[in-house]
């Protein structure tokens, strides 16, 4: 029974694989190795019980198997086996949430489930074939999770790293077994306690064979336990999905711990394996701790933290502290786990932090320090009172010292927050001290009560004491060193945290023919002024090769951007053409993906030869073909090319001067983006950054870096010619110059130069945009600027240059590599096409390959995708206008119950149309900021924040405060928002004091690894209330004049085209999105309000409509709004589609009734909109409205994708039509704005924000790598920045891979925005001839236009040369707009 | 410097130009050296490249803008050159002309980036 229980709970995964192989679905597979992972956790339970109640923790009951694969059980194994097979399940169970269907998916469940069987096999006492095969396989299914996800350089590189490590691993453990197993028998492995006494007897080549096989056995532990030397490996898996992540760091990696734990009785007699182990470790923790310190990424973070962890492991078995080893692997295990797969939330924690209540009169600095050393002493005395028996000297040394540490260091994170006033504060941090280090003493004191049968003692003791008190000093002399003197532990910043050691010339391969090893040209000096002027002229170049830049706005307020922003003016095909060749992303869909589109349904034949005639003209003119009876037209033959011809291709040409030198992927090999990258994160971040007196520079701290890496990797002119940019190291426009200077690029190569600088780093380069040009003076990050990236860039690839002799004049071979290198792939493109065409029409002789060939030279390669884009235009066009083309509605003068006026986003659409058909209420589009540009300080938060569209500035500031009765309410939430903070700032010190992370995660490992099995298997069902009544109001400042106050609510009634015929109720409906676990949150929130939620817009603007002046005031301007009018606020959640009901009691009595029918319809309006939605979510139907309350979902609603309209019109225009969620609904009534005062507004703005959010959706669904921001499971957040993908490199920019695809396919249909406009065409045209933003975006191509003067004219659409063309009517026809 | 009546002379740098590139000449002037500047939005009017609208209601990024600012004699040709290099490419105006400042040591500060 016993053995079949150990059998099973280390075995019981593997049942899943040849299901998980088989499996047709990701959530199949998932389903099978949850149930077999469970399964094997629920027999690990029952072990756990029955060794627990055995007298020696050794159950009867053993079936007697052959010594070389006996399994045993014991009360070790038994609490390890419960760990790693409920984390697998855990993982399992997420991964199957947030894995889409992909071919990869049945393996990648296979392989979870054989890493844990694997693991789990290693934890239990087996007989040496068991123990190497679960080490094996754990190792290669871990080598093949791994492997693939992410095609870098840098990620092959690390993933090149775990598969050699694991071959080291594999080799020793062998090694130990068959030493082992030909010494002492296989019953001496199952047995270590037997097989020592002979293996004691024996020697190899002079050496105890004891010894031999403790040493392998330790070099076996250190690189499956990312131990020097193979300490880099783990970095590496963060190139694998989140859930990969949160399996090595829970179980497998602590492999050290489970070989050292089971083979104790020989390892301790092992002097020498033991010392090995030892140094290994403390030299181990050194690296780490320094390292995760260093990290601004979170998942580095955790993963180098990790590697310290597993030293520390490593170091409490080598002192004979087997139990405090277990509790340590269990504990840190489950709280790894949990932070991996909660690694989503960096970004809201990090805002959260930002917006919390400063803190109360702090303690003093000295007096903290003080009481934090007192409360641990207190803490650690009162615990080691009441903690184990019994403690060996050297054990109790280290449990004492690193609790010490761990309660030292929250007790300081507690008070330095000031959450309460000095005395309250200590106390709370005294009792907690008190609290939780008595219980960790006690928890050690059951664990070690538990296990400590198993467990041999440790033979010398003084050695143990000796090396306890090493270990104990080694971390404090770098917590000491980390607190006082930073820059010593934290310099060169680019040399300790990467993946690989950058700038390795070994790599560079010149490229003979371009290389030259002149030195630099003998330039003259520059006077006084024409260095002036040059400097002026640099910093034009910087801003002109900028504009192939998006400023990229941070998480912490996710605006949607066009990626080719900066290159608007050039108009879309030039855009899209200079986009590819800079940035290196495809700017157009593929053909493949039109054709795809095409089929279903998205574009006909006639939608494609329309899209011919117009822009291959000059093609279609050429005489059509006479061959075997027929005429193939030349249109016919453009069609078939692009029906049926090949891809193009792409060239990538050299971007910079190093890489027409080097190679266009030299970047790649020497590591220098990630190198760029890691400056900037850990300039923005501070984190790892020289604490010396004020922020050092970006540059000067590069330009240390490089020195000192040029010294190792560099050759000496290289060294030298970084000496001479000493003097200017501080000013990066002198850097660039420089640098420009000494790879002697010539003035007019400039900006091309400086440009591929910066597109080499673009998302770090958006981000240092967005700061200079976006950023509201109030921001918290440093500042930065593009001139700091181009010249930290440019320094560094003119340092290898000049490393490898090639620097100087080669500006004549400058131009050549600037030209596509090779005329090669464009013959065979050519030849290709014409085979596709000649084959499709079955022609074969030589005079007709020759014609096609002529008539498809008049198709450029590049102009065929444009072509097929404007065929599926045109077609979206055509169903959309058809739709939209009906005789005008008879107007009524009824009063509706309610109007609700929603934001303009896409997603009101089907919620509008859902509550309109319940036939009672009116709704309204209106940009959900509702018209003032305010800034927004909410009760409790630490500063205003800007809540209205980034192309305005906020001009007032609402404050929301306790209403008078509700004043000690309010008091408490700020008091519990301030102990949250304190809670936080105490755990993120345990992260920061080096060494104190030990004690802290095992503790807090055994609450956090349950509360996330809880979150996983089964997640939050609530829903939002429907009222809120509030404890607070929120108004508009009482410096805002009665005149503005008049004049913002005006403007906003006329905007939205809401004057007369007011409801008795209406409600101000902004929106937002509660995700979890969802760095990029914020992209869900409302554009209209920066990236955040709308709902204090909402209530300061209805509450403004409210007052009885500002009532009084629009009469007078001719808006009378009844008295029995009531402005409501409300706040739409997209992922439930619950609307909520803001400041209802503030109501007045006689609209309750109907604010409780309106509430009731809105509930049934979510309901029927949620459950449309529904069908195209993946999942199950039920949890639509839930999803966004799981931590593993990655898709909790579709955002804004499949948009492609902006509708600027009365609602009678598009009420009761079907518009598939796909167009923004902007309110406007022509006939009231015959200047187009208010058309000129919505165009110059809104318009614009939806051009910006269709862009980006177009951009990130055409390359999701280059122009998206990549899977989601892949990211790795950087504070409220960004996120990186895997361990490294550039910020990711635009949207996620789940935003715009769902299994593998678009999900979003990229098309241009297109513009419904109702208003007179002559006006239409006016407003866009005076705005210049217009000009270029309808001139450019970026936005079409579509507009008719009334509802009973056909819609005309603006082409090229700003002439009308109408549209044939087509009322018979039903067109859908539901996306195929 | 010589004065008169007490005025320090210096030079007075205006710039028309898209709102959006603002940023741009407003660091031009800081790597210049200049110690500040005054930033007028949405001005309208016509000229060259024809009519100019002028504040939006809800857009202050797409509108003309002008910056001003008075700078010592040598910190202007490098203004200039920066300015003169985005306007090769933009629309927009410069205009230098000489001013007299009662507060020289309020313009004479240390370049931003050093």
């Amino acid at each position: 029974m016993t053995t079949v229980l150990a059998l099973l709970a280390a075995l019981g995964p593997l049942l899943a694989v040849p299901y998980a192989l088989r499996s047709p679905r990701t959530s199949m597979a998932a389903r099978t190795t949850v149930a077999a992972c469970g399964v094997a956790a629920l027999a690990s339970a029952v072990l756990l019980v029955i060794t627990g109640v055995a007298d020696d923790g050794r159950p009867s009951g053993l079936i007697d198997l052959p010594d070389a694969i006996t399994v045993g059980a014991d009360r070790v194994a038994a609490m390890l086996l419960l760990a790693i097979t409920a984390t697998g399940a855990v993982v399992a169970s997420f991964s199957g949430r947030s894995l889409d269907e992909s071919p990869r998916s049945p393996r990648y469940f296979a392989a979870v489930a054989v890493v844990v069987s694997g693991a789990a096999l290693v934890a239990t006492p087996t007989g040496p074939i068991l123990l190497v095969v679960g080490w094996m396989i754990s190792g290669w299914a871990l080598v093949d999770l791994t492997r693939g996800w992410s095609d870098t350089l840098t990620a092959r590189r690390a993933h090149e790293r775990i598969r050699s490590t694991v071959i080291a691993g594999d080799v020793s453990l062998i090694a130990a077994v068959v030493v082992a197993w030909v010494v002492a028998g296989a019953e001496g492995v199952a047995s270590p306690a037997v097989g020592l006494t002979e293996l004691r007897a024996e020697s190899l080549l002079g050496i105890d064979a004891h010894v031999v096989v403790g040493v392998l056995l330790v070099i076996a532990g250190a690189a499956r336990s990312s131990l020097v030397p193979f300490h880099r490996w783990l970095v590496g898996t963060l190139f694998a999905p989140t859930p990969v992540s949160a399996l090595v760091h829970a179980g497998f990696v602590s492999g050290a711990g489970l070989l050292l734990i089971q083979f104790a009785p020989i390892a301790v007699e092992a002097d020498a394996a033991m010392v090995l182990a030892f140094v290994l470790a403390v030299a181990t923790i050194v690296i780490a701790l320094v390292a995760s310190a260093r990290r601004p990424d979170a998942k580095g973070a955790l993963a180098w933290s990790t590697v310290g962890q597993m030293a520390f492991m490593v170091v409490q078995c080598t002192i004979g502290a087997f139990s405090a080893a277990v509790f340590h692997i269990v504990g840190h295990g489950m709280y790894k786990a949990a932070q991996f797969l909660g690694v989503g939330e960096t970004a809201a924690r990090g805002l959260r932090a930002r917006r919390r209540p400063g803190g109360l009169r702090p303690v003093s600095p000295v007096a903290v320090l003080v009481a934090s050393a007192a409360i641990a002493s207190g803490a650690v005395v009162l615990g080691l009172l009441v903690g184990p028996r019994d403690l060996e000297a050297a054990e109790g040394i280290v449990l004492a010292s690193f609790a010490w540490l761990a309660v030292a260091s929250a007790a300081h994170g507690w008070l330095a927050s000031g959450s309460r006033k000095p005395i309250a504060s200590i106390t709370f941090a005294a009792l907690g001290g008190l609290v939780v280090g008595v219980g960790y003493f006690l928890g050690l004191r059951v664990v070690k009560n538990f296990l400590d049968p198993g467990f041999a003692g440790l033979g010398d003791t003084a050695i143990g004491v000796a090396g306890a008190l090493l270990a104990v000093a080694v971390v404090s002399t770098v917590a000491i060193v980390d607190a006082v003197r930073p820059d010593l532990l934290r310099r060169p910043v680019a040399t300790v945290t990467q993946v690989r050691p950058p700038l390795d010339l070994v790599s560079i391969d010149p490229d003979e023919s371009a290389a030259t090893t002149d030195s630099p040209p003998d330039r003259r000096t520059m006077t006084v002024e024409e260095t002036e002027i040059d400097r002026g002229r640099l910093t034009a170049d910087v801003a002109r090769a900028g504009a192939l830049i998006a400023p990229m706005w941070p998480l912490s307020s996710f605006v949607a951007v066009n990626p080719l922003g900066g290159l608007e003016p050039d108009g879309f095909e030039q855009a899209v053409a200079d986009g590819e060749r800079w940035l290196r992303g495809r700017t157009v869909p593929t053909l493949h993906a039109f054709r795809t589109g095409h089929a279903l349904g998205r574009s006909t034949e006639a939608d494609l030869e329309r899209a011919i005639r117009q822009h291959a003209s000059a093609a279609c003119e050429r005489p059509a073909i006479e061959a075997s009876g027929r005429t193939i037209g030349a249109d016919e033959i453009v069609l078939a090319d692009l029906l049926y011809g090949p891809e193009n291709v792409s060239i990538e040409i050299p971007r910079t001067r190093l890489e027409a030198i080097a190679g266009v992927r030299v970047a790649d090999q020497l590591g220098i983006d990630e190198m760029v990258a890691d400056w900037v994160a850990s300039y923005l971040t501070g984190v790892g950054w020289p604490a010396t007196a004020g922020t050092p520079r970006l540059v000067t701290v590069a330009h240390g870096d490089l020195q000192a890496l040029a010294s190792r990797r560099l050759t000496q002119p290289a060294v030298a010619w970084l000496d001479t940019l000493e003097p200017h190291s501080h000013s990066a426009v002198e850097i660039l110059a420089a640098s420009l200077e000494i790879m002697g690029v010539e003035p007019d190569d400039r900006v091309d130069e400086i440009r591929g600088h910066l597109a080499a780093v673009s998302g770090w380069a958006g981000i240092a945009k967005w700061r200079s040009d976006w950023a509201h003076a109030d921001e918290t990050l440093p500042p930065l600027r593009l001139v700091d990236i181009a010249a930290v860039r440019a320094m560094t690839t003119a340092a290898v240059l000049v490393g490898i002799g090639a620097v100087g004049a080669m500006s004549a071979n400058r131009s050549a590599p600037v030209q596509p290198v090779s005329d090669d792939p464009a013959a065979a493109l050519r030849a290709g096409r014409i085979d596709a065409v000649a084959a499709h029409f079955d022609l074969s002789s030589d005079d007709d390959r020759a014609t096609i060939g002529e008539i498809l030279d008049l198709v450029a390669p590049s102009s065929r995708p444009l072509m097929w884009l404007h065929a599926h235009e045109s077609n979206f066009d055509e169903r959309m206008l058809t739709l939209l083309d009906r005789p005008s509605r008879p107007t009524t003068d009824e009063r509706p119950d309610a109007q609700i006026v929603l934001c303009i986003d896409v997603r009101s659409e089907g919620f509008r149309r859902n509550l309109e058909a319940l036939g009672r209420d009116e709704t309204l589009g209106f940009a959900g900021f509702f018209g003032v540009p305010m800034s927004v300080q909410e009760s409790g938060w630490s500063k205003p924040e800007a809540r209205c569209p980034v192309l305005v500035s906020p001009s007032v500031t609402a404050t929301e405060r306790a209403r008078f009765d509700a004043v000690d309410a309010v008091a408490d939430r700020l008091m519990r928002a301030r102990t949250v903070g304190a809670l936080s700032s105490a755990h993120g010190a345990t992260k920061h004091l080096a060494g104190a992370a030990f004690a802290a995660a095992e503790t807090v490992g055994w609450f956090t690894g349950p509360a996330a099995a809880v979150r996983t298997f089964a997640p939050s069902k609530s829903l939002p209330d429907a009222r809120q009544d509030g404890t607070t109001t929120i108004e508009l400042g009482d410096d805002m004049l009665t005149e503005q106050r008049l004049f913002a609510a005006e403007s906003v009634l006329r905007t939205m085209g809401l004057v007369e015929r007011f409801a008795p109720v209406v409600v101000l409906c902004g929106h937002t999105s509660a995700t979890t676990n969802n760095p990029h949150a914020t992209a869900l929130e409302c554009g209209a309000c920066a990236g955040a939620g709308g709902a204090s817009n909402a209530r300061t603007v209805a509450a403004l409509l409210n007052e009885p002046d500002v009532r009084v005031g629009l009469v007078e301007r001719g808006i009378e709004i009844p008295d029995d009018t009531w402005f409501l606020a409300g706040v739409h959640e997209t992922v439930s589609d619950t609307v909520t009901l803001l400041d209802v009691d503030a109501a007045p009595a006689e609209s309750a009734d109907a604010i409780v029918a309106l509430s009731d319809r809105l509930e049934q309006a979510a309901n029927a909109n949620s459950a449309v939605r529904a069908r195209h979510l993946p999942g199950p139907d039920e949890t639509v409205r839930t999803r966004g309350n799981d931590w593993a979902q990655v898709r909790p609603e579709w955002g804004l994708a499949t948009n492609a309209a902006f509708v600027i019109g009365p609602r009678a225009m598009t009420e009761d039509l079907d518009l598939a969620g796909r167009a923004f609904l902007h309110s406007y009534r022509p006939d009231r704005d015959p200047e187009g005062a208010v058309l000129e507004a919505i165009m110059t703005a809104p318009l614009v924000v939806g051009h910006w959010i269709s862009s980006q959706y177009f951009f990130s669904t055409v390359d999701a790598e280059a122009f998206g921001a990549g899977d989601k499971l892949l990211h790795n957040p950087i504070g409220t920045i960004g996120v990186l993908s895997g361990a490294g490199g550039d910020l990711r920019v635009g949207l996620p891979l789940q935003s715009t695809h769902v299994d593998g396919r678009p999900h979003h249909q990229p098309v241009r925005l297109l513009a419904v406009i109702e208003a007179d065409l002559t006006v239409i045209d006016e407003i866009i001839d005076r705005n210049a933003i217009l000009t270029q975006l309808v001139g450019g191509g970026w936005i079409r236009i579509a507009a008719r003067a009334t509802a009973d004219e056909p819609w005309s659409t603006r082409i090229a040369d700003g002439t009308w063309s109408a549209l044939p009517r087509r009322i018979d026809i039903h067109p859908t707009l539901e996306i195929s | 410097m010589s004065t008169w009546n007490g005025f320090t002379p210096m030079a007075r740098i205006e710039v028309v130009i898209d709102g959006e590139h603002i940023p741009t000449v407003r660091e031009l002037l800081l790597e210049a050296g200049a110690t500040g500047y005054t930033a007028v939005d949405g001005v309208s009017g016509f000229g060259h490249s024809g009519e100019h609208a002028g504040r939006l209601l809800f857009n202050d990024r797409n509108s003309l803008s002008m910056l001003i600012s008075v700078v010592p004699h040598d910190r202007v040709q490098r203004v200039v050159a920066g300015i003169r290099g985005l306007l090769d490419h933009h629309h927009g105006v410069v205009f230098i002309s000489e001013t007299h400042v009662s507060r020289a040591d309020y313009f004479e500060g240390v370049p931003a980036d050093a």
